[in-house]
């Protein structure tokens, strides 16, 4: 006998007779309430991450700011990430490599 | 039937190890101030949630009905994970799985393996029988790394060097990472954020160069065939991602119905563990990526044996979250090398001897390291009744010789009720020379009680002898 049917056989015999229970789902779905923004900041923030709210021009500026204070000279995103203007001089986006 | 193997030989009885380990001062102050720690943490996170009840509600009937219907849900994922490109192999007990993964290593040609931190694979042992093949299998959770090169063992399921504080692990580092692979700075100082800079230094170069990563799963999903791992320090991931074949090590207790039911228990599974509302990083994973191989162990190793006891078997349900270790008085106090197992605390006590029956001295006193305060039950989020499952198998251990005795002897005079009658009346003519104190050790019981008064004579006698009371 393979371990796959002594183990099933197992689980089966085991099994033999017991009810099986009903599942109630009462806890609270998805939130209904929008803009949330301040809670998920407040969230973040307690995982002592840094966070910076801008507007979508200010975002590659906000990026370079970030990039420069850490003294990164390259940086890698994935295919896909979202380019917002060009990248400033100090930094270039390095190409991304496909395995 | 063959003894399980649950990563740590079982030796002497936990009074004994419990005795040993509170006379060491150090190790109760680091596991009061972590377990006080991590217990005030859940507590407000869970008290953050005004639906707490429900989730558990539905936490607990998701795992019972998957349990019911288990044989069906492991085909299930098991048709799943081949179709997305996986291979399952099942395993019977530790030794078979074991044996498959050494096999599986073996045949990539690689002797080198990086892991994610896994208690099925320290319930078998896997990476002592690694080594047995020539595999060197390298930790690389923080604290699994510690344990590790400390060679160590661990004392608590989510932390398993909890009973390490900084300085101990920063001498640890700079005397055994050299022997493991990049070293620890000549400078190292025991400040956390230096410890935590040296592990990662010496990590990274591991995870570049391993080109097998064995993991296990803290769910399984069915309907999809999809793992999920959650953890909080990204290793696991870089295990996960990284190398080219990935072997996964499941409980068949692991495995969830529907994608849908992660809802539940990403909820309840980091507010209960680390006292998060969510973990840093969770990762799931369907069949084998592109240029990747995965391999799914499907793990019994004792867990059908406890699937077929009635009152047992909720042990099944634990999702390894480990907040019944952090509020328990005695862990608290005990630490967890005491319970001989990889699975310590309350979980521990009822899981252990399941698994492996009750054969030693350790396992029989395993279901005794309770108060039976019950702070287990309260906090724990699939609702496990721990001390009901504790009083069960204390019934089921076999008592010391005294008591196994006197309960000979009880039953001798019960079975007939001549005997019981003979007996009634001697105890009767005797009640004058009955004490008012017993003896003695046993003194200890009257002083603060009397001992029941011995009645002239038996109910039975008084029925004959009045024909109830009518005479």
């Amino acid at each position: 006998m393979s371990s796959r049917d002594l183990i099933l056989a197992r689980v089966r015999r085991a099994l033999a007779g017991v009810p099986d229970v009903e599942i109630t789902r009462a806890y609270r779905g998805p939130s209904q309430t929008p803009g949330e923004i301040r809670l998920f900041e407040e969230r973040v923030r307690d995982y002592r991450a840094v966070v910076h709210v801008v507007d979508e021009a200010g975002v590659a500026e906000r990026v370079a700011l970030s990039l420069a204070a850490r003294g990164a000279r390259r940086s890698s995103c994935p295919p896909g990430s979202p380019r917002h203007g060009s990248p400033p001089r100090t930094w270039r986006r390095s190409p991304t490599t496909r395995r | 039937m063959s003894v399980t193997f649950l990563g740590m030989p079982a030796t002497r009885p936990f009074p004994r190890n419990a005795a040993r380990a509170v006379r060491d001062s150090q190790l109760r102050f680091n596991l009061r101030k972590a377990t006080r720690t991590i217990r005030a943490r859940r507590a407000s996170v869970v008290a953050e949630a005004p639906d707490w009840a429900e989730l558990r509600e539905a936490g607990r009937a998701i795992k019972e009905h998957t349990l019911r219907n288990l044989d069906r849900y492991l085909i299930q994922l098991e048709e799943a994970v081949t179709a997305a490109g996986g291979r399952v192999h099942w395993a019977a007990d530790g030794a078979e799985a074991n044996r498959i993964v050494a096999g599986l290593v073996k045949a990539t040609g690689e002797t080198e393996v990086v892991k994610v931190k896994s208690m099925a694979t320290q319930e078998i042992g896997l990476n002592e029988a690694l080594l047995e093949h020539g595999i060197t299998a390298y930790e690389t959770d923080l604290a699994e790394l510690i344990v590790q090169l400390g060679d160590d063992r661990p004392s608590h399921i989510l932390v398993p060097a909890i009973h390490r504080n900084r300085a101990e692990i920063r001498e640890i580092f700079a005397e055994h990472m050299s022997g493991w692979g990049r070293p620890a700075p000549e400078d190292l100082t025991d400040d956390p954020a230096a410890l935590a800079e040296a592990a990662r230094l010496h990590l990274r170069e591991r995870f570049l160069k391993t080109r097998v990563a064995i993991s296990g799963a803290n769910f399984a999903i069915a309907e999809t065939g999809t793992m999920v791992v959650l953890e909080s320090e990204g290793n696991g991931r870089m295990c996960l991602t990284l190398p080219r074949t990935l072997i996964s090590v499941v409980g068949i207790e692991k495995v969830l119905p529907t994608w849908r039911d992660l809802e539940v228990f990403l909820q309840l599974l980091p507010r209960s563990s680390t006292g998060e509302r969510m973990n840093p990083y969770t990762s799931t994973w369907t069949g084998a990526a592109e240029g990747q191989e995965f391999h799914l162990v499907l793990l019994d190793n004792g867990r059908t044996g406890v699937l077929a006891d009635e009152v047992g078997r909720q042990a099944l349900r634990c999702i390894r979250c480990s907040a019944c270790l952090n509020v328990c008085p005695v862990y608290e106090r005990a630490g967890g090398h005491a319970y001989g197992s990889v699975y310590p605390g309350p979980i521990g006590a009822i899981l252990t001897p399941q698994l492996r029956g009750m054969e030693s001295e350790l396992d029989r006193s395993l279901p005794y390291a309770s108060s039976l305060c019950g702070a287990c039950y309260e906090v724990c989020p699939v609702a496990i009744d721990i001390p009901s499952v504790l009083v069960d198998l204390r019934a089921r251990a076999r008592h010391p010789w005294p008591e196994r005795a006197g309960m000979a002897a009880a039953g001798w005079v019960f079975e007939r009720s001549g005997r019981l009658a003979r007996l009634q009346r001697a105890g009767g003519r005797l009640r004058r020379l009955v004490p008012r104190r017993l003896p003695g050790p046993l003194g200890g019981w009257t002083d603060t009680r009397d001992l029941p008064e011995v009645p002239r004579e038996s109910f039975r006698d008084w029925w004959d002898r009045t024909d109830g009371g009518r005479r």
